[in-house]
């Protein structure tokens, strides 16, 4: 099922269909006396709703992401009693209580992550008791980022067992997710079937009885597009659910890995998320900023699992191959009878900045019917996945034959490591 | 260990209840005692041995620790054995009793590193079982007293993660030892002689050691040996099942 990453103003791109399954909303949107002031029932796909702790943010620079640090530092779990809480009598509006603190929070933002049991279990339970406020479909547990492989995973426990406690004592009688947030720094270069980080995660994940699952995202720190190119990474990402959902009866949902969340769905999570931007697509700290005032336009091919560039390339593969690189939705109709009728590009899909609307609606739209994929049977959905990758395998090689390469806007490298870590997964669970 | 009897009630008179002492000679288990004591000292389990009483006393001059335990009436699993395999249903009353403890000190994060059947108690009437000894058993959350790379445990009991000298442990490493332990008991020895590494490997399956054995019992068993942990049932699911095993049986 694919989850929409909500943004600060909650509407969905373009024309994306209403009928998403959920959303999931993080902490970095906005200001936490804001948040808890908003009106939900005006996007429907908000009805089922997640609210992102985003403790694995901690390290940010506020150099380079102040405005997300300024949004988390007002959560309780970052830096408690900085500032005070927004209060509308006292502050009036959000511009007036940031403009006020904003300075304080950036200046109180490093090494503000508790760090001794008691602040832990006072954040922890901060985090828990926002995620009822906040009227949340599960509880995500707030759980640190893994950048060390040699810390055998003992913060994150005691994040996670803070986090039951707190569920415990609040009697929560929804489901609970850790957080499982993971620099692939950590899972590059060492074998993932034997990788001992996963085993420790996936084992002391499964050993408590008291989580539903867990909450599954990849910092990709060593990437520098929209997608993650490494078959490491990408593998130990499948063994992880696997061992989850297959191995403990557990849930898994993971965000922030692009339409390779479809590839999840095969390997047994039940909810993915994304969305049109960089930072909904993926996570990396070094350059965590919301950025989409900048952004230019992406076209996303289904076929090839991958983007498409709109200044040339799209021109060029429809001139090759007519429009069975493309797919019909609401928001790329137009663009599909631009290139037919040869007056490309239509205004909402020209090459230029901020012109996002009907992309964004149209990436929504492909990622929300690849959700779908999680509807069919286990068997089914992994048949689906694997014709789907192969198919974009052909796709990228043919594209390459009629002269268009690689670059920022066109994604023609993963696509082979996909299935590759895909048909490795499928070898190693015998599926 | 020896059986005695206890010494002090609060009155600071003699009960004469039955208990078994253990000593300690050694000073540089002081922690490892004392970690023990510690994690006992919160429970009252009907299927752990219970935490009496402890302190030191004079040996020929030198002071001893000692841990007095409530005693158990009963045999251990391992002399049991050692006259052939045991019925099915004993067998699940072991798994569910000896679970259950598991169960109830992973509730506290500790694991024991050492379920064998040295240390589980067989009380009269075989209907009954208690996990005995935690005298190396680790809690999550304090700094271990293990070198890196070295491992605690029995050999031919241990984990693949034991195995590995994984220092973060969880309750499938017991549950896992434990699991050799009922195949040994239903077999009336030791699943692979011996032999460490074909457990961690390709451990058998309790159908050939014990072809006469309940089929949903070594169904169960067999899943307690999955290589990778988070295969293995949690010590409270295999409560239920044992229970309703034994029930049958």
């Amino acid at each position: 099922m694919f989850y929409y990453n909500a943004k600060y103003t909650f509407a969905l791109p373009g024309q994306a269909p209403g009928a998403i399954a959920g959303g999931i909303i993080p902490a970095s949107a906005m200001p936490a006396g804001q948040l808890v002031r908003r009106d939900f029932r005006k996007y429907p796909y908000l009805q089922h709703r997640l609210f992102d702790p985003q403790l694995y943010l901690a390290s940010i620079d506020p150099d380079v992401s102040a405005k997300s640090v300024i949004n988390l530092a007002s959560w309780p779990w970052f830096c408690p009693g900085a500032v005070p809480e927004y209060d509308s009598d006292t502050h009036h509006s959000v511009k007036n209580w940031k403009d006020l603190h904003a300075d304080t929070l950036l200046q109180s933002w490093r090494n503000c992550l508790p760090d001794k049991p008691d602040t832990i279990a006072d954040a922890a339970k901060a985090a828990v008791k926002a995620q009822l406020q906040l009227g949340c479909e599960m509880i995500i547990l707030p759980g640190p980022l893994t950048t060390l492989a040699t810390q055998q995973y003992a913060t994150e426990t005691e994040w996670i067992d803070a986090g039951l406690e707190a569920c415990k004592e609040l009697k929560v009688g929804l489901p609970v997710l850790a957080t499982v947030a993971i620099s692939d720094n950590v899972l590059r270069g060492v074998a993932p079937t034997q990788n001992p980080l996963l085993q420790t995660i996936t084992n002391q994940l499964s050993a408590r009885g008291e989580l539903a699952g867990a909450y599954i995202l990849p910092e990709l720190a060593s990437e520098s597009g929209y997608v993650c190119t490494n078959r490491d990474t990408l593998l130990c990402l499948l063994l992880l659910i696997d061992d989850l959902v297959r191995g403990a009866g557990k849930t898994a949902l993971v965000n922030y890995v692009g339409t390779f969340g479809a590839v999840a769905s095969a390997a047994g999570a039940s909810v993915w998320s994304s969305g049109y931007y960089r930072g909904q697509r993926r996570l990396k700290l070094a350059d965590f900023e919301d950025q989409e005032g900048r952004a230019m336009p992406r076209y996303h091919s289904v076929k090839l699992a991958g983007d498409v560039g709109l200044q040339n390339d799209i021109q060029t593969a429809y001139r090759q191959f007519g429009d069975r690189i493309l797919i019909d939705t609401k928001d790329g109709r137009s663009l599909i009878q631009s290139l037919a009728a040869g007056t490309y590009p239509p205004p909402e899909w020209e090459y230029s900045q901020s012109n996002i609307a009907a992309a964004g609606g149209h990436y929504t739209e492909v990622a929300y019917r690849l959700g779908q994929i999680a509807t069919q049977t286990s068997d089914k959905r992994i048949e689906t996945v694997q014709r789907w990758l192969e198919g974009a395998v052909l796709w990228s090689s043919n594209l390459q034959r009629v002269g268009i390469t690689s670059s920022s806007q066109t994604e023609l490298t993963h696509q082979a490591v996909w299935l590759n870590a895909f048909k490795a997964w499928r070898a190693h669970a015998r599926l | 260990m020896y059986r005695g009897s206890r010494i002090t009630a609060p009155d600071g008179r003699s009960t004469g209840d039955d208990c078994a002492v253990k000593y300690y000679f050694d000073p540089a288990q002081d922690e490892r005692v004392d970690r023990e004591i510690r994690a006992l000292e919160g429970f009252r389990h009907p299927n752990l041995a219970n935490v009496i009483e402890h302190g030191r006393i004079s040996v020929k001059g030198e002071s001893v620790r000692f841990v007095a335990w409530e005693y158990i009436d009963g045999e251990p699993l391992d002399l049991k054995i050692k006259n052939g395999p045991l019925l099915g249903k004993t067998v699940a009353c072991i798994a569910r009793d000896v679970a259950r403890a598991i169960d109830h000190i992973w509730s506290k994060r500790i694991v024991h590193r050492d379920v064998g059947p040295k240390n589980m108690m067989l009380r009269k009437g075989d209907l009954e079982a208690v996990l005995i000894d935690l005298g190396i058993a680790r809690h999550l959350f304090e700094s271990p007293l293990t070198a890196p790379g070295l491992t605690w445990g029995t050999y031919g009991y241990l984990s693949p993660e034991q195995c590995r000298a994984e220092p973060n442990l969880t309750c499938h490493s017991d549950v896992f030892s434990l699991g050799v332990s009922l195949q040994e008991a239903l077999a009336g020895r030791h699943p692979t002689r011996g032999d460490q590494q074909i457990l961690i490997t390709s451990p058998p399956k309790t159908s050939d050691l014990a072809p006469s054995s309940p089929a949903a019992l070594a169904d169960a068993i067999d899943l307690m040996l999955s290589l990778r942990a988070p295969f293995r049932p949690l010590p409270a699911a295999l409560v239920i099942r044992f229970a309703d095993l034994a029930a049958r049986l």
